[in-house]
């Protein structure tokens, strides 16, 4: 079994100054604890357990809670805020929160800052965005369309998994707790999270959206708004990723040039979670995390079986581009998608 | 189960936001009250304008916030430029005056005008000296929601930004702003008026934020898709239920660009219409590669109306465009991935063409507060 390192003050207090509780390390983080009501009025929304109710569509939350999986029943705290108050979203009876809310709070625990950097590459390069980028084997791609949501953000202590909170760039919590990352905007590719004090050795996000705001009804705001360009209005819920691009004619001919991730029918058809560890002697209060678009090109062309695939509203056609999304829906989770650098 | 499921949800939650419109004097950001004198306003914006000099109802009296979007009226104007009837007053004067052009014979109006959802019928509009341009002029309405660019290569980014552009552009108004501010800054009606809205005398900061602010007034809010997207599902006939479903579906796939409520994402996409040698769009501000072609996805807001289509007027009718989709385009290699032969009958084709003159919003095309001011 991989051990993995402490990394050294992995939450500091980046670019906050005076921050009461904020010291890089000492006191012990919350975990997963009888205060997961409480962290959770931040307004995380976690996956809902398995067999619970609270989404609308069929199939609900994401997959297992096995390594890899989705956070699922076992992950869910052994008692919550099973009240509803004017600041928390409402929590099921099993202690896991369904709301997906337009103005979280944070929790007076996470007084500590990370900085989240997405390093987005191709082969050994940096993503060339507009322009062809080179596959490692014959032709190019050039992406003219980037953009996934990330969000549900945690830390981790090993197995222990601890909610973060995804602050926007005033330092106050993210709405929805989503993040859009966008290549052709180099802002979005840069974040902080919030979380109690210590030192922790991953990170764990899901690659989409919650069920909670995947299922959100009507207008919303960013980033889950039109401007987003991953509204899905023929289905139930949001694409996760969008990808277009131009792929080159002398490339392979199996290189999607469109893949569209979104949720599917089933247990495990939500988004996928993604879990990186901190590489061994890894150090710093601020996070880079490598996700290789070509990576993604390759996840997006796994041969899957399909049979079993449907979108939420079943009567809409399954076209090549939402193949492609669920291959790479499939393929992420629990796989090495997005790497920690060192 | 389905799209019923979806159409279902739709007016489940429509309904509220129904139920929220007839309820008088909530108080709530973008609530319609009822003011006295019968003349409705936002709530967010009050009901104390007054109208221009008292020819017409206040202009931010008929707003009420569009279905299908997420923001009141009043919370998409930058926090130096709040909305206030003052200010769109005075900007609605300064749309329809041609004194902001050189010879004295072109106002914003020339080229937008209210009857096409302030666009122009022309494929590209005359400006001074019967000089043209190469661009189709955009129409507007709900620009107060875009976000991410105006103009067709997104070169501005707010409102207040745009609006000057046109007045200095030598094919169009062909004014210096700074001269333009003194033809204001010497007539005391528009000193006044400038008082009156910012308490400063004419000058370019506020000469934009009133254009501006008469532009964000300009809301569409009642087609027949909109009031089915407030909840009522006889709102659009069967033709253009049917062609709802083929747009927002994965035959036609229109929403990729135009989405539902805004009828646009606020994107940069190639549809098709490049050619080689044609006006390279986005690409001319960032010159990458990719953005070859690529022009801002327009509402489609009115869009029977607002005849001829595309970015250079090249489409003269709505039939021409859901052809133009259907055949995949000019075929050009720079042409969005998206955009690829579609297999439509011609009777899907005219069920699409009917659900895009659902978009039609007959007040918005004939209130006489948008309109130009009335002598006395």
């Amino acid at each position: 079994m991989r051990r993995w390192l402490w990394v050294r003050a992995s939450f500091g207090c980046l670019g906050v100054a005076g921050l009461a509780g904020c010291s890089g390390g000492g006191e012990s983080p919350s975990s997963r604890s009888p205060d997961m009501g409480a962290d959770n009025a931040a307004g995380v929304s976690s996956e809902p357990a398995a067999g619970g109710g609270g989404s609308q569509e069929p199939g609900g939350g994401a997959g297992g809670p096995e390594n890899g999986g989705s956070a699922g029943a076992d992950s869910a705290p052994t008692k919550g805020d099973d009240g509803v108050d004017g600041d928390a979203p409402e929590v099921k009876p099993d202690g896991v929160p369904s709301a997906c809310p337009a103005a979280p709070t944070l929790s007076e625990e996470s007084t500590s800052r990370t900085q989240v950097t997405v390093d987005l590459r191709f082969g050994m390069q940096a993503l060339t965005f507009g322009e062809p980028n080179e596959l490692a084997e014959a032709g190019t791609v050039m992406p003219t369309n980037l953009r996934f949501y990330l969000s549900q953000f945690e830390v981790l202590r090993g197995e222990e998994r601890v909610a973060a909170t995804l602050l926007d760039g005033a330092g106050e919590p993210a709405p929805y707790g989503v993040q859009l990352v966008n290549a052709e905007a180099p802002e979005s590719l840069t974040f902080a999270l919030a979380a109690p004090p210590g030192d922790y050795d991953g990170l764990a996000f899901l690659f989409g959206l919650s069920t909670a705001c995947n299922a959100l009804l009507g207008p919303a705001g960013p980033p889950l708004d039109e401007a987003s360009q991953l509204k899905w209005p023929h289905s139930l819920g949001f694409l996760f990723l969008r990808f277009e691009g131009q792929v080159s004619s002398d490339a392979a001919p199996a290189v999607p040039a469109l893949i569209h991730m979104g949720a599917a029918v089933g247990e495990k058809g939500g988004a996928p979670w993604i879990f990186v560890r901190a590489p061994s002697g890894s150090a710093g209060d601020a996070i880079e995390l490598e996700l290789p678009v070509d990576g993604l090109l390759d996840a997006a062309m796994t041969e899957t079986d399909l049979s079993d695939f449907k979108l939420l509203d079943p009567l809409t056609q399954v076209g090549p581009e939402t193949e492609a999304g669920e291959r790479l829906r499939r393929a992420a989770e629990g796989g090495d998608l997005f790497r920690w650098l060192p | 189960m389905g799209l019923d499921v979806v159409l279902g949800l739709q007016v489940v939650w429509g309904l509220p936001a129904a139920l929220g419109l007839l309820t008088a004097c909530e108080g709530a950001p973008g609530r319609v009250v009822e003011c006295d004198g019968g003349a409705r306003g936002d709530a967010s914006v009050g009901c104390s304008a007054k109208s221009d000099s008292g020819l017409a109802p206040p202009i931010l009296g008929r707003v009420a916030q569009p279905a299908g979007f997420a923001f009141s009226l009043a919370d998409t104007a930058p926090a130096d430029n709040p909305l206030t009837e003052a200010a769109a007053s005075l900007g609605r004067r300064l749309f329809y005056d041609p004194v902001l052009s050189r010879d004295r014979t072109v106002s914003c109006a020339n080229c937008h005008q209210q009857r096409y959802g302030f666009s122009d019928p022309a494929r590209v509009s005359e400006g001074v000296r019967g000089q043209t341009g190469e661009r189709n002029a955009p129409h507007l309405a709900n620009l107060a929601w875009v976000r991410a660019g105006l103009f067709w290569d997104g070169r501005a980014a707010t409102l207040e930004e745009q609006v000057l552009q046109p007045i200095s552009n030598p094919v169009e108004m062909d004014l210096d702003v700074e001269r333009a501010v003194t033809r204001l800054a010497d007539d005391p009606q528009y000193v006044q008026a400038f008082e009156a809205a910012f308490g400063v005398r004419p000058d370019e900061e506020h000469l934009a934020r009133a254009l501006a602010s008469f532009v964000r007034a300009l809301v569409s809010t009642s087609s027949p898709y909109d009031r089915y997207l407030a909840g009522d599902s006889e709102a659009l006939g069967a033709s253009a239920t049917r062609g709802l479903r083929l747009f927002f579906g994965e035959r036609a796939e229109c929403f990729h660009c135009h989405s539902e409520g805004t009828l646009t994402n606020d994107g940069y996409f190639n549809n098709g219409v490049f050619e080689e040698g044609g006006d390279i769009g986005r690409q001319e501000l960032t010159g990458r590669s990719g953005d070859l072609g690529k022009f801002r996805v327009p509402s489609l807001r009115n869009v029977a109306v607002t005849a001829p289509y595309m970015h250079d007027g090249s489409l003269a009718t709505l039939e021409d465009v859901v052809d133009h989709y259907a055949d995949g385009g000019s075929g050009h290699p720079s042409t969005d991935v998206q955009i690829h032969p579609l297999v439509l009958t011609a009777e899907e084709r005219a069920d699409i063409v009917a659900f895009l003159e659902s978009l039609t919003d007959r007040e918005f095309l004939s209130a006489p507060e948008l309109g130009p001011l009335k002598s006395p």
